[in-house]
């Protein structure tokens, strides 16, 4: 079957230009155009400063912004030496600025950037968002020197966050990726990552996955999953503070669980002969020099999220019980009868419950999207119980909260594998 | 006496004969139609059982709601057996008709003919009633999902509202298909629908003109004001 065309002419007659490149560095973008300019000067100036003889590109993969984005990555001066100080590099750093074809997302905006990447025999890439305030010029050198120097094929972030950011990875993608395929990665959707040329190629070779949720949100989780599950090396760069613009409000919880999700549970069902064998977890080296970061504090609606809880285990149990066992339900219910501060999930309901929903979205117990639209309340109590738990905790406890959870996802994977195979 | 034994016996014994020799080759062509029946039906419906096995659609059936549905109603069989059965039973029915017209012509033809004119829209009724029952669990369930989701209090309620109005509206089609009282079907579905449009317009528009007022100036505006300050600041990614 003849390989898809995803570039135009336009960035084809550039790609002939450069001919070829050491450096790519990826930023997808919609309506970024507040925040961009930054994580282009921030990129351009790693650039310089830790790669001044490699040849380099940006590519600006957009989705159709309709504010100033495009404009704004366009004017942005990516050779100004008062950045770093430094004197003028041999190599100029190419600037590519495209549109993505495809499904609307992420994902789509990042296979352009693989393609760019292949095309022009990139050595080394990464990738960044667009919507970065704390990005600074050592992330590039983060992300790209354990590719180069030590011969990685992928670095995932790793960050310093809020101990109530990022609770989708904390609560499920974090510790079921870890108890699945062996590997302590702390943000396997982080979002900025490092990778081989190599393995942008492999990624391309995956043609059936771009008309799926992976070209959306799944695409993170994609990745890092895939290096982990065929064998490429895996490492991770501490990268500080993750702070960036304030999330769309018009994004909608069920949505990001089901893109997410999904791509997670579809990985699972393709990777199932790797993960069957594996028992515990192991590290993940980690480069960079690890600091402390003020962050900023985030408000959180306990109750909203207990009456979603409640709600759900009102309206949606008749739809739970078609593939949730009678315990696990009775004790989900349970629940209900707690108020305010004594609300409690506990950890092995919780992982136990998540094993629930991922093997009958393996045995294709009713519809997919359904049937993970249906776990938000179920996981906005369980972000209620944990809030409840370590309102007064450190970040460290919070970590070491986090760290028991995996344990029990760790403990629990007999259990997975016996609902898996009956 | 010899006439008397032609006219009293030999005639009625002949033309009992005579209607025998006629009768029987048709006697026998309806009973081998009804084996053939039999046999085409029993290898039309083990094809259909096997392909629908092959293609899952038990497992479907399963998750759009079907098989609870047939549940209820004490039948335990698998749908793709269930569906089989009536497709042999359909094939059996038919040869069973062709059967019948060899024997009589005459009386047969009209129920023949009217049996065979209303097949295909009996046919297209069930299928428009499988389809809508599918289409009206699978859509009942993600409006529940959603609006659970969006912490809307009556999602329950809403989710039954969606599930009856497509499946009236389903069952209006079919019997309009089935050519079953269509003026009525019709008339009352638009009554039914027209009528429930109406309920809400007035409630909302007329008696409760204060509260649509206090509606759209909250949800519209201070509301989502307000929602935005209370709404989680987390990241979930």
């Amino acid at each position: 079957m003849a390989k898809e065309n995803i570039l135009n002419s336009a960035v084809l007659k550039q790609i002939e230009r450069i001919k070829e490149t050491d450096i790519l560095i990826g930023i997808p973008s919609y309506n970024n155009a507040h925040t961009i300019g930054h994580v282009i000067r921030a990129v351009n100036a790693g650039l310089v400063k830790y790669f001044p003889d490699r040849r380099s590109l940006i590519v600006n993969s957009d989705g159709g912004s309709r504010d100033e984005t495009t404009a704004v990555v366009n004017q942005t001066e990516i050779e100004d030496p008062r950045l770093i100080m430094l004197s003028h590099r041999p190599n100029p750093i190419h600037k590519i600025v495209t549109p993505y074809h495809g499904l609307p997302g992420k994902g789509s905006a990042f296979r352009t950037i693989f393609q760019i990447a292949e095309n022009l025999h990139a050595k080394a890439c990464a990738v960044v968002d667009s919507d970065l305030r704390s990005i600074t010029p050592e992330w590039i050198e983060l992300l790209i020197k354990p590719i180069l120097l030590e011969k990685f094929d992928y670095v995932a972030p790793f960050y310093l966050r809020h101990k109530y950011d990022g609770t989708i990875t904390n609560s499920i993608i974090y510790p079921l990726t870890r108890a699945l395929y062996g590997k302590r990665i702390r943000q396997p959707i982080g979002g900025d990552f490092g990778f081989s040329g190599e393995l942008a190629s492999h990624y391309l070779t995956k043609d059936e996955v771009w008309g799926t949720d992976v070209a959306r949100y799944g695409i993170d989780i994609w990745m890092t999953t895939t290096a982990i599950a065929e064998g490429y090396r895996v490492c991770q760069s501490f990268l500080g503070a993750k702070i960036h613009d304030a999330k769309d409000p018009g994004s909608d919880l069920s949505a990001m669980l089901a893109q997410v999700l999904g791509a997670v549970f579809n990985l699972a069902e393709a990777h199932q002969n790797i993960w069957f064998s594996i028992r515990g977890s192991e590290p993940t080296p980690i480069f960079g020099f690890r600091f402390e970061v003020g962050l900023e504090p985030i408000n959180v609606n306990l109750d909203r999220m207990i009456n979603a809880y409640r709600q759900g285990i009102a309206d949606l149990s008749s739809v739970w019980k078609k593939f949730l066992p009678p315990d696990i339900l009775g004790n989900l219910k349970k629940l209900v009868g707690s108020n305010g501060a004594n609300f409690c999930f506990p950890d092995t309901l919780w992982v136990k419950t998540v094993f629930e929903f991922l093997v009958a979205h393996y045995k294709n117990k009713m519809d997919r999207g359904h049937l993970i639209k249906s776990m938000a309340p179920l996981y906005l109590g369980r972000i209620a119980s944990f809030v409840i738990e370590t309102y007064n905790s450190t970040a460290a406890e919070v970590e070491n909260k986090i760290e028991l959870l995996c344990l029990e996802y760790e403990n629990l994977k007999p259990y997975l594998l016996e609902r898996w195979r009956n | 006496m010899r006439d008397f034994f032609e006219v009293a016996v030999f005639t009625p014994i002949r033309r009992l004969y005579e209607e025998l020799v006629l009768f029987i080759p048709k006697l026998l062509g309806m009973a081998v139609l009804i084996f053939l029946g039999l046999f085409l039906g029993w290898i039309v419906a083990q094809f259909v059982r096997r392909s629908l096995v092959a293609m899952k659609f038990d497992k479907l059936c399963s998750q759009v709601g079907i098989t609870t549905f047939l549940e209820k109603g004490s039948i335990h069989k698998p749908t793709s057996e269930l569906l089989a059965s009536c497709i042999y039973w359909l094939i059996v029915i038919s040869f069973f008709m062709i059967g019948l017209r060899t024997l009589d012509e005459s009386v047969t033809s009209g129920v023949f003919s009217r049996f065979f004119y209303f097949l295909p829209n009996l046919i297209i009724a069930l299928f428009i009633s499988i389809i809508g029952f599918i289409i009206s669990k699978f859509i009942a369930r993600s409006v529940l999902i959603g609006a659970v989701n969006a912490q809307i209090r009556s999602a329950k309620l809403l989710s039954i509202g969606v599930d009856v109005l497509i499946l009236i509206f389903t069952l209006s089609l079919a019997l309009e298909q089935l050519g079953i009282a269509q003026n009525t079907i019709v008339a009352a579905f638009s009554i039914l629908f027209g009528g429930i449009v109406l309920a809400l317009a007035i409630a909302f528009g007329l008696g409760g003109r204060q509260l649509a007022r206090d509606f759209l100036e909250q949800h519209l505006s201070r509301r989502r004001q307000k929602e935005r300050e209370e709404e989680n600041q987390f990241s979930h990614l």
